[in-house]
């Protein structure tokens, strides 16, 4: 790290500290403030971040006390139950203030300025098919970065499903593995190229036998 | 020393299945890495009853967060022991008064170890030698900082050292655990 120029030795101690996340208070602004304006020292703290990480795998296996696992779940399952509450309010005043708004006799468009539309960001669109039958569809989003939108509504599987998307010049990627239930699923990823580049999406199993096939243009 | 090897889905399709809503990935998943969550936070700050609390935290936001976990970044384990791992170093920032043991130091570099632990070291060969390799003065302040959280200052305070010279372990440390990772990965 030589760039003297912005005093990165001055950081040198406090990137390793960061990234470890021992780092608190001013210091931590100070040098996450460096790190944003120097890319020798942004490279050095994502290095020693993952070094970090590995710290980890020091962990101690310790079997939890009896009845850990069931208390877990029972908390996520209330988690979901409020999450659940919530979101069934917010679409209930959502509605209303739709309907108030109907009352009141204003369009959006009134209300938010000229009415001209929302650019379209939908960059492309194809069909995922399995053995010839349709089985869902895949939308592509432009932007920075570009989304992979996947819907599968009947692949007549549940479970783990992996999905690789290839470019214009063959470069394979997995996005990440998904889950079907009961023929079903959706997710929406970040591209890791530009949508135009992409030229098809694949599913399959774990084992990387392909369920489903879906190509643009 | 007994690896841990996972059977069924992998880690990431238990993530999927858990984000999706899908109850027995949920429950699989906490089966998973409970053991791991639980001893991290029980190393890290010595109470049971606080770990127990501290673990079943870091599991329920691995659920809640799970649809916006990027496998390109990093591995579920790691994601989800980190997450552990800062609440844990929020909790010991209130009561820091836990005692760091010589000896449990030197387990952490040891070949196996009981008290209680299934696996008292971990499940990473390399990175247990990886660590081994580092200078003891140098190995125990990256161990303090790195698994229980502790600042510059409380690495000088408890080693009876001035803050610039723990400061420079920390680093020196983490710099050369990196170049014993990247020559294990290397031998492997």
């Amino acid at each position: 790290m030589t760039t003297g120029d912005l005093g990165c030795e001055r950081f040198e101690d406090d990137v390793a500290a960061l990234a470890l996340g021992t780092l608190t208070g001013r210091q931590r602004a100070d040098v996450i403030a460096h790190v944003e304006g120097c890319r020798s020292c942004e490279s050095l703290l994502e290095l020693l971040s993952a070094t970090s990480d590995q710290l980890l795998e020091l962990a101690p296996v310790v079997e939890p006390p009896i009845g850990f696992e069931v208390r877990v779940l029972n908390r996520i399952r209330a988690t979901e139950r409020a999450r659940a509450t919530r979101s069934r309010r917010r679409v209930a005043l959502f509605a209303a203030a739709a309907i108030a708004i109907g009352v009141l006799g204003f369009t959006a468009g009134d209300l938010f300025g000229n009415g001209s539309p929302q650019p379209n960001t939908a960059a492309a669109h194809a069909a995922l098919r399995s053995d010839g039958h349709s089985v869902g569809s895949l939308s592509v989003r432009s932007g920075n970065p570009a989304r992979l939108v996947v819907k599968i509504s009947d692949l007549r599987r549940s479970g783990p499903v992996v999905c690789r998307v290839t470019d214009e010049k063959g470069r394979s990627v997995t996005l990440g593995i998904f889950w079907l239930y009961q023929g079903s699923g959706s997710w929406t990823v970040t591209m890791p190229f530009p949508a135009k580049d992409l030229r098809s999406a694949t599913i399959s199993t774990e084992q990387g036998t392909r369920l489903a096939i879906g190509r643009i243009g | 020393m007994p690896q841990i090897v996972p059977t069924g889905p992998s880690d990431e399709a238990l993530l999927a299945g858990m984000a999706s809503g899908d109850d027995l990935a949920a429950t699989a998943f906490v089966r998973r890495f409970q053991g791991r969550v639980f001893g991290l936070a029980l190393r890290m700050l010595g109470d049971s009853a606080a770990a127990e609390d501290i673990a079943q935290e870091a599991l329920t936001r691995a659920w809640k967060h799970a649809s916006v976990f990027d496998a390109r970044k990093g591995a579920v384990s790691t994601w989800v022991l980190t997450i552990a791992r800062n609440l844990a170093i929020d909790a010991l920032r209130v009561r820091r008064s836990v005692p760091t043991r010589d000896d449990e130091l030197a387990r952490l570099t040891a070949s196996a170890g009981t008290d209680g632990a299934i696996d008292a070291v971990g499940t990473n060969e390399t990175v247990r030698l990886a660590l081994a390799s580092v200078p003891d003065d140098q190995r125990r302040a990256l161990v303090l900082a790195g698994l229980y959280g502790f600042t510059a200052a409380e690495i000088a305070d408890a080693e009876g050292i001035p803050l610039g010279t723990a400061k420079t372990r920390i680093r020196a440390g983490l710099m050369r655990f990196r170049g014993a990772l990247d020559t294990g990965e290397e031998v492997q």
